[in-house]
């Protein structure tokens, strides 16, 4: 469904000052998939994730989504961000609202439809409550109702999670998991946690930075997740010490980079 | 024997701490706010008490009318001729002068704040005019606009325009990038960022300046007023002080401090209409940690 082509993307004016944040990154998302990209800072995941969505436009290569290339957003794909990006002057059904009001929905359609995943997320009766009366997590929640709201084909998750405490984590990623089962969607999340990776993906693209590239795409092949066992059976934590042995090396660097 | 400890005092309770119970039953407890604004009263009745002092004891004189006169003088104004239509010229001056840099200064400001070579433009011209006494180019003002109400627009307009300006473009340049990122990514093309997004994240900005160039849109107004003289309330100010009639000269400087804090507390009302997710901000999110 979505296929990366040798896309790369660097920035800088000049050939000295170049930052090359992404080279040669070619990769095939198959409909119905949830796919991971786990790296270390500076490998390029956030880049990618935001070519995918047409927010960036690659240097070099294309990303098509069902044979159309991608040139912009589009209503077949939604993101979720890392800092929830919630309006802070709108309540609950007015941000989960936001992009159907954008594509012209007429209020009572949208507020109906908005009622509905906000029911999803469970954050009913917060409806008129604003942002900064919720928690980290019940935020993520509304951003989640927002992305899902606009049915998307293609969901793109920013490291969503990563804001939260790991309580609260375990918990949306048990949540993210029940709710997918509902729906039909694509799922490219970026994450820097080995555990969650594996926890939620059918396969996991390992990417090392400078230049930021895939490195290594695995097949989690685990029995449906979704208990607590699930994270410490055998299989789960040779998946993650594999992904942890690969990433070591760059996360070693990226903390000398920056000492 | 030994000696009661601090441990052994009975601990304070919440009634023994508010005064209320045993000895402390007479005493009156004000709320904060009240005792803030007596506090606060303090220094103009002191102000007062001693101008009516320094006037009809220490150094009577015809230029210093104690402020009781001042005071009837000032509720008598309505009725001295002539006044209604003064006081409407000037209020007209203000009105049009500040209008006029609101219509124009909010969207010029909106978009100096997005465009970055605008942005470094105007920004230029901002910081200026805001340095430079404005006051000082009243002259040319009326050497280009005349003595009639176009050149008391003009002054009043040259007087808000810059700060509002400054104030909005500062509002528009620091909306977080992770807003208009969602907003493209939902689909808002230029126009729609700047309607759904961007205006309303600059908004306590705005507001801001609003207020703070209402403020000086009336000082623009008191000057254009004292030296454009020909009419308006500045007129009276001379006809008054011409006929030796203090007390009613000074009634009119108080009429300048009445519509400057009714314009202002206009804008703070809006301010708070619009604005009321900020209050629901800051305490309700601790509570909800």
């Amino acid at each position: 469904m979505i296929e990366v082509v040798d896309v790369s993307k660097v920035y800088g004016p000049t050939p000295e000052e170049q930052v090359v944040a992404l080279q040669g990154v070619s990769l095939s998302i198959k409909q119905g998939e949830f796919v991971s990209l786990i790296g270390a800072s500076g490998c390029g995941k956030t880049t990618l994730l935001k070519i995918l969505d047409g927010l960036i436009r690659p240097s070099q290569g294309r990303v098509e989504i069902d044979g159309n290339l991608v040139t912009g957003p589009g209503p077949d794909r939604a993101v979720v961000f890392q800092d929830f990006a919630l309006m802070p002057w709108a309540n609950v059904i007015e941000n989960v609202a936001f992009g159907l009001s954008v594509r012209g929905v007429p209020k009572r359609e949208r507020m109906d439809i908005s009622a509905e995943h906000i029911a999803q997320v469970g954050l009913v009766g917060f409806e008129t409550k604003n942002p900064g009366q919720l928690s980290g997590g019940m935020q993520q929640r509304v951003g989640l109702a927002r992305a899902l709201a606009v049915k998307p084909q293609i969901l793109l998750m920013d490291e969503p999670f990563g804001s939260l405490d790991a309580q609260t984590r375990h918990l949306m990623q048990e949540d993210l998991l029940g709710m997918l089962e509902e729906e039909n969607l694509t799922v490219v999340f970026v994450t820097h946690d080995m555990d969650e990776a594996v926890y939620l993906s059918d396969r996991v693209a390992i990417m090392s930075p400078r230049p930021g590239r895939v490195v290594e795409v695995l097949d989690v092949d685990l029995p449906e997740s979704g208990s607590a066992e699930g994270r410490r059976s055998p299989e789960f934590l040779e998946l993650t010490n594999y992904i942890w042995e690969k990433l070591r090396d760059a996360v070693r660097q990226q903390e000398e980079m920056s000492a | 024997m030994p000696r009661k400890s601090v441990l052994s005092r009975p601990l304070p309770t919440a009634d023994r701490a508010a005064g209320v119970g045993d000895g402390n039953r007479h005493r009156l407890r004000w709320s904060l706010g009240t005792r803030t604004f007596l506090l606060r009263a303090i220094v103009p009745v002191a102000v007062l008490a001693s101008w009516q002092l320094y006037s009809v004891v220490l150094s009577p004189s015809l230029f210093t009318p104690p402020p009781i006169e001042v005071f009837t003088a000032l509720l008598r104004l309505p009725f001295e001729p002539g006044f209604l239509e003064a006081a409407g010229g000037t209020l007209l001056a203000l009105a049009y002068g500040f209008g006029l840099a609101v219509l124009l200064g909010i969207p010029a400001g909106l978009i100096a704040g997005r465009v970055r070579l605008l942005g470094a433009i105007a920004g230029g011209y901002v910081a200026l005019l805001l340095t430079i006494p404005m006051a000082s180019l009243v002259p040319v003002i009326i050497v280009l606009f005349g003595i009639g109400l176009e050149a008391r627009v003009a002054v009043v307009f040259a007087f808000a325009l810059p700060l509002l300006v400054g104030d909005v473009m500062a509002g528009a340049s620091s909306v977080p990038r992770g807003l208009l990122e969602m907003g493209r990514s939902f689909g808002c093309g230029r126009w729609q960022l700047g309607r759904r997004v961007i205006f309303p994240a600059a908004l306590p900005e705005i507001f801001a300046g609003l207020r703070l160039s209402a403020a000086r849109a009336v000082i623009g107004m008191v000057v254009a007023e004292l030296i454009v003289i020909s009419s308006g309330l500045g007129g009276m100010v001379t006809v008054f002080l011409a006929r030796y009639q203090m007390d009613k000269a000074y009634a009119i400087t108080f009429v300048f401090l009445i519509i400057s804090g009714l314009l202002v507390g206009f804008v703070q009302y809006l301010e708070s209409r619009f604005l009321k997710w900020r209050s629901s901000e800051e305490g309700a999110v601790h509570a909800a940690m």
